[in-house]
């Protein structure tokens, strides 16, 4: 077949209309965008009589996270006439990339619920605006000082406001234990006595733990160092001088914890390099499959909905040795404003209608979140069973497992890197103290020394 | 003869089914999910065939998110993005096709190599550009970045398609006074129907199943596709195992349809584009 050579008059005219065509869109681009806002967020007034919008994202907890809220934003806007909310809600597993978009697209939104870990990250890079000059000490003084504390960054600025405290304690079968006539698992004795008693593959898992990307994989290993640190003991794994502490043998001895129950004593799940604690392992004990799991404050809300029958027990994570003080921590969310908001003053507005007593008390009520607000713990419409005083009382002893001199690191070495040495580890492809001291070696090299 | 027959009844056998029960097993579960709840979701061992089947959840998942807008959103990028793709790769295909013009070849190299960037590259500057025009949550400007990034995979199917028709068919319809595009539309353009049919599903479905750039610059869940909105049944706690089977299934009844409609004249398109 034979193709037609296109003339030179037909070129020219394709060519010029290629060009009006780029031309006009080069002219319509630049100014479409001189109308619209700029990359640059400064703090203006907004005109009067006009009402200023913010945008509120939030990552969902679970499945009513977007009609709760919307009651929340809607009786927000309904209370003044200054400014209107609009939400937007999105997946937690969305989330990150979402925002790290929208933030260096200087788009980001003006309050967003964030996990502490990546408000560290973006605190680092000057992304998250202070708020001790917004919010006022009165309104402060309302919050659990080590909820506060858990988002004031090393340079002393409160830069969130805590949103979800979610402490974790061992949920064990009560009715299981209670008929073999095994001790609540407090220390590790007692876990290795249960899991020998009740662990049974396929029918019952003794104890459930994970170490996989799939889930916050370090979890369980922080469990057992609580175990071995204690509520009396300092909880954090960096020394006085920014130091990684992986090396020191305490860590080394939670480690060989999680090695040892599944190497040692053969009690936990075997796909404990794959399974999720959300996806694998909660279901597995609504399913009545599983005897002992550590996992936080929200279970109590997701059995009662999936397993209402299930008899189950709480007990703090367990510690080495009798006698020893259990301690717990929390895996925190934070609400923050972004500093590229160009109405700093309005999301604090905002901010503190979210965090009225009222709407506090109806966020933990339906997430079974541990409440911040020291009211709302001791209000008897919150407090109304052992579930809710347990976890509030667990907050004495809960530490940040967040808390990090280097929050521009933390996501690299200790969440990627560490996690995946530990995972090795209880695979049994090398020792505790290998994965330890490699990685301590890893994160005090990236964090310079 | 008899010796075929038996090797094509073990190459069935052998090969065949459990070719195909390794392809339709998530879709055999995918089903059975759909008519389970959410604790015989988390049953272990787990079941194939409901206990207590139920079609609550296909009430229940209109309810929990706009299942119905991200249909018609879906719908809309779908049909979007073949809009797109047929207005401006149609000519454009058949400009390279029939005309030898200086840089046609490198051209047509140019196109190639803009596949060979995953989208996620430009995503923040193409972001940053649509946040400067104020064209955040439409669904125009998806369809047409999402475009953008497969029109030049259907220009090259169609510049093929194109090349293997006659141009003489062309030049007699011209001779009876045609001008050059009623000679395409009138002669060409039919002759090319089932690579324009496999190239138009290709683009639809492409647009069905959009994500990135969906979820990048759109936050208003009423204007989310169903690729997003479907998310929402993934929270941070839990997993709505059995809502979000039930959404997935029929989001993809609407595209085996689509498949099952067209079948015959995607096949006979693809194949022909295979052999230019």
């Amino acid at each position: 077949m034979k193709a037609q050579k296109m003339n030179r008059r037909e070129m020219l005219r394709l060519m010029a209309l290629t060009g009006a065509g780029l031309a006009t869109a080069a002219y319509v681009a630049p100014v479409a965008a001189s109308q619209s806002h700029t990359f640059e967020a400064p703090n203006v007034a907004p005109p009067s009589a006009e009402k200023v919008s913010l945008r509120l994202m939030v990552m969902d907890y679970d499945e009513n996270m977007k009609p709760d809220t919307q009651a929340v934003v809607d009786a927000f806007n309904a209370s003044q006439d200054e400014i209107e909310l609009k939400l937007e809600v999105v997946s937690w597993g969305q989330g990150h990339d979402i925002l790290v978009t929208q933030i260096s697209g200087g788009h980001p939104p003006d309050l967003c619920n964030v996990s502490a870990q990546w408000l560290g990250e973006w605190d680092a890079i000057g992304e998250v605006l202070p708020l001790d000059d917004l919010l006022s000490k009165e309104f402060l003084a309302n919050f659990q000082p080590s909820s506060i504390k858990a988002f004031t960054n090393k340079k002393g600025q409160l830069v969130g406001m805590p949103y979800f405290l979610d402490p974790r304690a061992m949920f064990y079968r009560k009715d299981l234990f209670d008929a073999k006539g095994l001790n609540p698992p407090e220390t590790w004795d007692d876990v290795i006595a249960a899991g020998k008693a009740l662990h049974n593959p396929p029918d019952m898992i003794g104890y459930g733990q994970t170490f996989s990307a799939k889930s916050d994989a370090l979890d369980y290993w922080w469990y057992a160092w609580f175990g071995v640190i204690g509520g009396d003991g300092n909880l954090s794994i960096w020394k006085e001088d920014g130091r990684s502490r992986l090396a020191e043998p305490e860590a080394i001895e939670a480690t060989q914890w999680c090695v040892d129950l599944t190497q040692k004593y053969k009690i936990t799940n075997e796909d404990y390099t794959t399974a999720g604690r959300d996806e694998e392992l909660q279901p597995l004990f609504y399913a009545g499959k599983l005897s002992m799991l550590i996992t936080g404050c929200w279970f109590p809300t997701l059995l009662k909905k999936n397993a209402p029958d299930l008899v189950y027990g709480l007990t703090m994570p367990p510690v080495k040795k009798a006698g020893m003080k259990p301690a717990t921590g929390f895996w925190p969310d934070a609400m923050i404003i972004f500093k590229q908001t160009k109405y700093p003053k309005h999301a604090a507005k905002v901010l503190e209608f979210l965090f009225n007593k009222e709407n506090r008390l109806a966020f933990a009520k339906q997430r079974g979140v541990i409440p911040e607000r020291i009211d709302v713990g001791m209000d008897p419409e919150y407090a109304v069973s052992d579930i809710e005083k347990f976890f509030v009382k667990s907050l004495e002893t809960a530490h940040n497992v967040y808390e990090t001199p280097w929050p521009e690191t933390y996501y690299q070495t200790l969440q990627l890197g560490f996690e995946v040495e530990v995972a090795r580890a209880v695979a049994g492809e090398i020792t505790a103290e290998e994965a330890c001291k490699t990685s301590a070696a890893m994160i005090d090299a990236a964090n310079g020394f | 003869m008899q010796r075929i027959q038996w090797f094509k009844w073990l190459s069935l056998v052998l090969y065949g089914i459990p070719m195909l029960l390794i392809l339709v097993f998530p879709f055999i579960v995918m089903v059975s999910t759909s008519f389970k709840t959410l604790e015989e979701v988390s049953q272990i061992p787990p079941t194939f065939i409901p206990r207590n089947a139920t079609l609550e959840n296909y009430r229940e998942v209109w309810n929990i998110i706009p299942l119905a807008a991200h249909f018609r959103n879906s719908f809309l990028l779908g049909v979007g993005e073949t809009f797109l793709i047929m207005v401006l790769g149609v000519p454009a295909a058949y400009a390279l096709a029939r005309f030898r013009f200086a840089g046609r070849q490198p051209y047509l190299i140019f196109l190639l190599v803009t596949q060979m960037f995953p989208a996620i590259v430009v995503v923040l500057g193409v972001f940053r550009v649509v946040v400067a025009l104020g064209l955040l949550n439409n669904l125009a400007v998806v369809a047409a970045t999402a475009a953008s990034f497969s029109l030049a995979f259907c220009i090259w199917l169609l510049v093929g398609y194109f090349s293997a028709i006659p141009p003489e068919i062309e030049e007699a319809a011209m001779m009876d006074g045609d001008s050059r595009l009623g000679a395409m539309i009138k002669m060409t353009l039919p002759l090319s129907w089932p690579g324009l049919v496999a190239v138009g599903v290709f683009a639809f479905m492409d647009g069905w199943n959009e994500f990135l750039f969906s979820l990048t610059f759109i936050s208003n869940e009423e204007m989310m596709p169903l690729t997003v909105g479907l998310f929402r049944f993934i929270s941070r706690f839990q997993i709505q195992w059995h809502h979000l089977m039930t959404g997935s299934l029929l989001a993809t009844v609407v595209a085996v349809a689509l498949f099952m409609t067209v079948q015959d004249k995607l096949t006979r398109g693809m194949l022909a584009i295979s052999e230019k």
